[in-house]
């Protein structure tokens, strides 16, 4: 910026004589007036309120919170029905009988084909 | 409940930072907007801003906040401008803002004929190569025109430009260098002329 010292000049002359007509920008008495009185105008404005800040991002986390609690606790249910679920599933597929149903498959197709296997 | 409000020290920082910054910051925005006072209404709305904001921020980080504002103000006022335009019910003021322009122009012009004010004739030709610029650079996308003036006129560096208008350096040496290429193209006649 002009008032640091990170200038970095070019030095073409287009862009020199462009800097020289933009500083020449008409700045007519009621306008610097009018500058000033805005300048002065801002000074007497009061700071936002920044030691509102702390409490709103506690009360903002205070809320976030309650809301993960319950999303957590309406969720539950479905967890555990689904936990249910998948172990329900586990055990029909690794119950021993089954197992042995398709172990003996053919042993049990046999004997259903039988005409009087005396079980009925 | 704690005191609150500007100390005298800050008011003072405040204040010279202010009025080091006014000027520029008018000027600059009178060649963004082309109206004195949407100029003048946009630079007190960055001040405001700054004061009620940032003043408790260091001083050191108060011109790229102030820039930052103001462009920011710049390209809502821009934005709020080009919808009016689609409405259709901005015709009338803005043929009265070319109208003014125009006024303004041939105000500066009769006043660098008047006798009375003996310009040069080198000063002549500076408003000549004035209203010639302003008008190309009202041809250029708003974000070159911010990028022309904060780089190449008010000799902002490529970080600062770039955070002034809160985009990347790459993006402000791209916008930089079509600015100049297409300032360049559309007053080369003039700058001939001037030469």
């Amino acid at each position: 910026m002009r008032t640091s010292n990170k200038r970095q000049p070019e030095t073409t002359e287009w862009l020199q004589q462009s800097r020289q007509a933009l500083d020449q920008i008409p700045l007519d008495a009621s306008t610097r007036s009018a500058l000033d009185a805005q300048r002065r105008q801002a000074l007497r404005a009061q700071p936002a309120e920044r030691f509102l800040r702390p409490a709103v991002l506690a009360g903002a986390f205070a809320s976030l919170g309650a809301l993960a609690l319950a999303i957590n606790l309406w969720r539950s249910p479905d967890q555990t029905a689904i936990q249910i679920d998948s172990i329900d599933a586990f055990e029909i597929i690794s119950a021993r009988d089954d197992l042995e149903l398709y172990q003996n498959l053919e042993f049990y197709l046999w004997l259903e084909q039988q005409p009087d296997n005396g079980l009925g | 409940m704690k005191p609150h409000g500007l100390n005298d020290e800050t008011r003072r920082q405040l204040d010279r930072f202010l009025q080091h910054q006014q000027t520029q910051a008018y000027q600059m925005t009178y060649a963004l907007t082309g109206n004195r006072d949407d100029a003048l209404e946009l630079v007190q709305d960055a001040m405001l801003q700054l004061v009620r904001k940032y003043a408790h921020k260091p001083e050191t980080d108060w011109p790229a906040l102030f820039h930052r504002i103001l462009q920011n103000r710049i390209r809502d006022f821009h934005r709020k401008q080009g919808f009016r335009k689609l409405l259709g019910l901005f015709n009338g003021q803005i043929h009265r803002s070319e109208q003014e322009h125009s006024d303004a122009g041939a105000t500066a012009i009769e006043q660098a004929s008047d006798p009375r004010q003996a310009q040069p004739d080198q000063q002549l030709q500076q408003s000549h190569f004035r209203e010639n610029l302003l008008q190309a650079l009202q041809t250029l996308p708003l974000r070159q025109q911010q990028i022309f003036l904060l780089r190449g006129w008010q000799q902002f560096s490529t970080t600062e430009t770039a955070a002034a208008l809160g985009i990347s350096s790459g993006s402000v040496k791209t916008h930089y260098s079509r600015a100049l290429e297409k300032l360049r193209t559309q007053l080369g006649e003039h700058h001939e002329n001037v030469e």
